[in-house]
C-alpha cells in the first residue's frame, strides 16, 4: 500500500522552496501515483538552460521501494536513453534509502546530468561518442537541449531568426506555417 | 481526509523537525534508536529492513542486522510534548495495524500495569502515568514542560550526558555505557539485564539536542565534567570503543546471494524476538504454543540463555510455551518467486522444507528485491 501522506508531504515541501532549488514536482492524476519533476539543466553543462520532464512512477512500496522515474524530455547524455528516457542511477536502484524523496532523487539526476558516467552507460551509442569525441558529444548534447528541453516563446523564436538574417514577416510565416517548431521554421527559411 | 485534521494538530503544536521521522515524515512514533544513533519510527524501521541480509540506516547506510527495541523514554518524553500529534498518530497506527492483525509492542500498556505493581523504579513520576491513559483531556492539562527526570541515566541517575541507546530502547550516558563495558566484554543493561549484541552504540543526536535546548548550563557543565574525568582516567579515546570486533564490514558477501551456497542457514524474513536479529541465521527456535500468526522466533543464542523476554510484535509469549527446533527450507532453483516470501514461515517437521512460498500482501520488499532475487537465483 503506497503512503500517500508522505507523498503528500513530499508534495508541499517541493512547492515551499521549488523557487530555490528550481525543482518542481506535480502530479498527473488524482491518485499520486503518476507525477511529473522537472529539473533545470545544471550550469556550465550542455543542458544549461534545457528545462526537463521526468515521468515519475510511485510504486506499490514506496517510500520501501524507489519511484520510477525516466526523462519524457529527450536528453542526450551517457547514462540516459536517448530513445526512451530510461535512466541509470545507483540511488533509482539498490543505493535507493526510504530516508531519500522525490525531491532528492531529482537533485540526485540533476547532479548526474553534471557528471556523467560513460563507462557505467544506459546509452552505449552516446558513452561511446563521450568517450572517443568529446567535442561532438558536447555539440550534440546541446543541439538536443535547444531542441527539445527549450520552451522558448513565440516573441524569442522570432528574434532568434531574424538575427539570423531573414525578414520579420518572412519568419513569422514560417514559424506559423511550422506550427511553432523553430527548427522546422528554420528549414523552410533556409530552402527559400 | 485525514490529512486535514493532522495538520490541524500540527498549527497548535509545531513539531520540531528532528523529531520528525525521516521515513514517513510524521512525528516519530514508538522510536527506535539505531547503533549509528538515527531514529525512526518502530514500523518504519521494521519496513526499511532487508529480510535476505543485513540492513542499513535509511540516513547513513549504516549496516546492522538487529532490530533494536523501542526507546521508551523518548517515546514519552514525545507523548508529553506533543499529546495531540501523538494521539494523532496513535489512532492511526493503531488501525493499521488491527488491519493487519500485527502489533507494535503495546508499551503504554505495559508500563502502567507495571506501575500498578509499584514495580517501576520511576513510579514517584506519578504525574506521567496518568498520561499513558487513554484521555486526552488529561493529555491536555498536563505540563508540556518536560523536567530533568524525563531525562536521567539509568545508571548514573543524573542528567543524561552524551546518550547512546543500547538495543534494549534504554539509554545511558555514553561514559556510563564505556565503565559497564569494561566490567565485561559485553554491555550489559542495567535496567533489564539483557546483553546489547552490536558493538558500541554512537551518540543520538537527537535526544543530545533534546538535553542541550532544555538544560542547557546543566547539560553542559555535565559535559565538560565527563570529558575531563574521562581525560584523567585515560579513557577518553571512546571512538575506540566503536565497534570493534563486532564491526559489519560493508564489503564482505553483501552482494554474495546467501542462496548460491547449499549449506545456507539463514532464515528469510524470521527475526528473533529477543535480541531482534533479521533475518536469523543459523539454529532457529520457533514457538509451538504462540498464536499469533507472526510467530514467535528466538535464534540460538537467545534459546541458551535464561531471560525470555515478550515478543517484539506483541505476542503473548510466555517462559512456559515450548519451543522447537526449525530447519532451513532448500530453496530450489526453479522458484519464481524466492524472494517473495511470508514473514511468519510456516513450517512442520514433516514438510521437509519443501513449498515454503506464500505470497505476502505485506511484502516491504517489493518487486524490487524479488526481481534481484529471482534473476541472481536462476545461476
Amino acid at each position: 500500500m503506497i503512503d500517500f501522506s508522505r507523498v503528500q508531504k513530499e508534495l508541499q515541501d517541493c512547492e515551499k522552496d521549488k523557487d530555490a532549488s528550481g525543482i518542481r514536482v506535480s502530479p498527473k492524476s488524482d491518485n499520486l501515483t503518476r507525477l511529473t519533476g522537472t529539473i533545470p539543466g545544471p550550469i556550465g553543462t550542455p543542458y544549461e538552460g534545457g528545462t526537463f520532464q521526468i515521468d515519475i512512477t510511485i510504486p506499490e512500496g514506496y517510500p520501501f521501494e524507489p519511484p520510477k522515474m525516466q526523462f519524457s524530455t529527450k536528453v542526450w547524455h551517457p547514462n540516459i536513453s536517448s530513445q526512451s528516457g530510461a535512466i541509470c542511477l545507483d540511488v533509482l536502484k539498490d543505493q535507493w534509502s526510504p530516508a531519500l524523496t522525490l525531491k532528492t532523487a531529482l537533485v540526485s539526476i540533476q547532479a548526474l546530468l553534471s557528471t556523467p558516467e560513460p563507462k557505467d552507460p544506459q546509452d552505449a551509442v552516446v558513452a561511446e561518442q563521450y568517450i572517443k569525441n568529446y567535442q561532438v558529444f558536447v555539440s550534440t548534447a546541446r543541439y538536443w537541449t535547444e531542441t527539445f528541453a527549450k520552451n522558448s516563446s513565440l516573441e524569442e523564436k522570432v528574434k532568434r531568426l531574424v538575427e539570423m538574417g531573414f525578414g520579420d514577416a518572412q519568419v513569422r510565416s514560417a514559424i506559423e506555417s511550422s506550427g511553432g517548431d523553430e527548427n522546422l521554421a528554420l528549414e523552410k527559411l533556409c530552402s527559400g | 481526509m485525514e490529512d486535514s485534521m493532522v495538520k490541524d494538530d500540527e498549527l497548535q503544536e509545531e513539531i520540531s523537525d528532528k523529531f520528525l521521522c525521516c521515513v514517513c515524515l510524521e512525528i516519530l512514533y514508538k522510536p527506535i534508536v539505531l547503533s549509528c544513533g538515527h531514529l525512526s519510527c518502530f514500523w518504519c524501521v521494521h519496513n526499511s529492513m532487508n529480510g535476505l541480509r543485513k540492513s542499513h540506516c535509511p540516513i547513513c547506510r549504516d549496516p546492522y542486522v538487529h532490530f533494536p527495541s523501542v526507546c521508551q523514554k523518548l517515546h514519552f518524553l514525545l507523548k508529553k510534548i506533543y499529546p495531540l500529534a501523538h494521539k494523532k498518530r496513535e489512532e492511526q497506527v493503531l488501525k493499521d495495524e488491527q488491519e493487519h492483525a500485527c502489533f507494535s509492542p503495546q508499551i503504554d500498556v505495559v508500563l502502567d500495569e507495571q506501575k500498578a505493581k509499584g514495580s517501576n523504579e520511576e513510579s514517584k513520576d506519578a504525574k506521567t502515568l496518568h498520561v499513558h491513559e487513554n484521555d486526552l483531556s488529561k493529555d491536555n492539562k498536563v505540563s508540556k514542560q518536560i523536567s530533568k527526570d524525563d531525562l536521567l541515566c539509568s545508571a548514573c541517575k543524573e542528567l543524561l550526558v552524551r546518550p547512546v541507546v543500547l538495543n534494549c530502547g534504554h539509554v545511558y550516558c555514553e561514559g556510563c555505557v564505556v565503565d559497564m563495558a569494561e566490567e565485561s566484554e559485553m554491555i550489559k543493561c542495567q535496567d533489564c539485564h539483557v546483553c546489547d549484541p552490536r558493538g558500541f552504540p554512537k551518540v543520538c543526536l537527537v535526544l543530545e539536542q533534546l538535553l542541550e535546548e532544555n538544560f542547557p548550563e546543566e547539560y553542559n557543565s555535565r559535559r565538560s565534567g565527563i570529558q575531563k574525568t574521562l581525560a584523567h582516567n585515560g579513557k577518553g579515546n571512546i571512538q575506540s570503543c566503536h565497534k570493534d570486533g563486532t564491526s559489519l564490514s560493508d564489503s564482505d558477501d553483501d552482494d554474495i546471494p546467501w542462496w548460491a551456497n547449499s549449506a545456507s542457514t539463514v532464515h528469510v524474513y524470521v527475526g528473533c524476538d529477543s535480541c531482534g536479529v533479521y533475518p536469523i541465521i543459523g539454529d532457529r527456535y520457533r514457538c509451538k504454543d504462540c498464536k499469533e500468526e507472526m510467530g514467535y522466533d528466538l535464534c540460538k543464542e537467545c534459546y541458551e540463555t535464561p531471560s525470555k523476554v515478550a515478543g517484539r510484535f506483541n505476542q503473548q509469549h510466555t517462559p512456559e510455551h515450548r519451543l522447537e527446533r526449525v530447519e532451513v527450507p532448500q530453496f530450489q532453483n526453479n522458484d519464481k518467486n524466492i524472494g517473495i516470501l511470508d514473514e511468519p514461515m510456516v513450517i512442520s517437521e514433516d514438510d521437509e522444507g519443501m513449498s515454503t512460498e506464500e505470497d505476502d500482501d505485506e511484502s516491504e520488499e517489493g518487486p524490487h528485491n524479488s526481481n534481484e532475487s529471482s534473476s541472481s537465483s536462476i545461476e
